[in-house]
């Protein structure tokens, strides 16, 4: 389990990842040898990826879609490598029976989240697709951040 | 709009959020006080926020969850103001093709996805699906990859 320092860490870092560990450290009244020592050992442990999340609207990319897609067993590691390769794909989970996939889609229009669905499709053998597109985005990762 | 130029910036950070300016520098040839001017700028709404993604099981979260709800549209803010203020929900997204909101829960074991569904009771739930996420394979990979900027 994580100590108080470890938590405190964590959670300054989920709230902005480029704060300055400098300052991290005076408010734990810690210093700051000791607080990146701390963070090297997350960084080791549980971090997995330090990244910045975009307003991809703003970047000309407003349409964004979770998408649930079912194969078989047989058909499961050529779905699992073609996901793989779609740049569109921001995330893909692999969840409950292991042939089914939860994937989030970004595109510039609705058109080419049209055209990546019917890529899908055409190159996979699925049982079921089902498409949500994202009317807004009201929080991400927002665990263990206060 | 935005520039290659910019979304080649964007992708470094994406990729590595504490990565340090001179590096981008001498990756893109752009100049670190450009950067520096770029990243402030982006600072003020274009990057939402740069944060840290971590592996949830290894602090002891082992369920991680995707579900799906569709309520009575009269109790969609009151579900939208518990799931805002609940400690297990860590995205919220509001969708459509029947149902009103997807979300990603983390939780400790069964009692607390257990707890959050009795929660849920309260609401007008008309419509649930749950999805336990076994792997993730990728996670925010979108423009996170310098050498990919001009397929985009």
């Amino acid at each position: 389990m994580m100590n108080d320092r470890e938590k405190h860490l964590i959670k300054a870092l989920r709230r902005n990842s480029r704060a300055n560990i400098k300052e991290i450290a005076e408010t734990l009244n810690c210093p700051v040898s000791t607080l990146y020592d701390t963070l090297h050992k997350l960084e080791k442990k549980n971090i997995v990826e330090y990244t910045a999340k975009i307003d991809y609207e703003k970047i000309g990319y407003p349409i964004q879609a979770i998408i649930i897609l079912k194969t078989t067993t047989e058909y499961n590691n050529k779905l699992y490598s073609y996901l793989n390769t779609r740049k569109e794909l921001n995330t893909i989970y692999r969840i409950n029976n292991k042939t089914s996939y939860c994937v989030e889609a970004i595109c510039k229009t609705q058109q080419e989240l049209n055209e990546l669905l019917e890529e899908i499709e055409e190159n996979n053998t699925l049982t079921q697709i089902n498409v949500y597109t994202i009317i807004e985005t009201i929080q991400k990762e927002k665990h263990l951040t206060q | 709009m935005v520039s290659v130029q910019d979304l080649l910036i964007l992708s470094y950070l994406r990729q590595d959020s504490r990565v340090n300016l001179t590096a981008i520098s001498k990756s893109t040839s752009v100049p670190v006080s450009t950067i520096f001017d770029k990243i402030k700028r982006y600072n003020t709404g274009l990057i939402k926020r740069s944060t840290v993604l971590i592996d949830f099981r290894k602090l002891g979260y082992n369920l991680k969850l995707t579900i799906l709800l569709k309520v009575k549209p009269e109790s969609r803010d009151s579900l939208r103001k518990f799931l805002e203020s609940h400690f297990n929900v860590n995205s919220i997204y509001r969708v459509n093709n029947g149902f009103d909101f997807i979300i990603e829960g983390i939780f400790k074991n069964l009692i607390q996805v257990q707890d959050f569904e009795d929660a849920l009771g309260q609401f007008d739930i008309l419509s649930m699906q749950q999805y336990y996420i076994l792997e993730e394979v990728k996670e925010e990979g979108f423009i996170s990859e310098p050498s990919m900027i001009k397929m985009v």
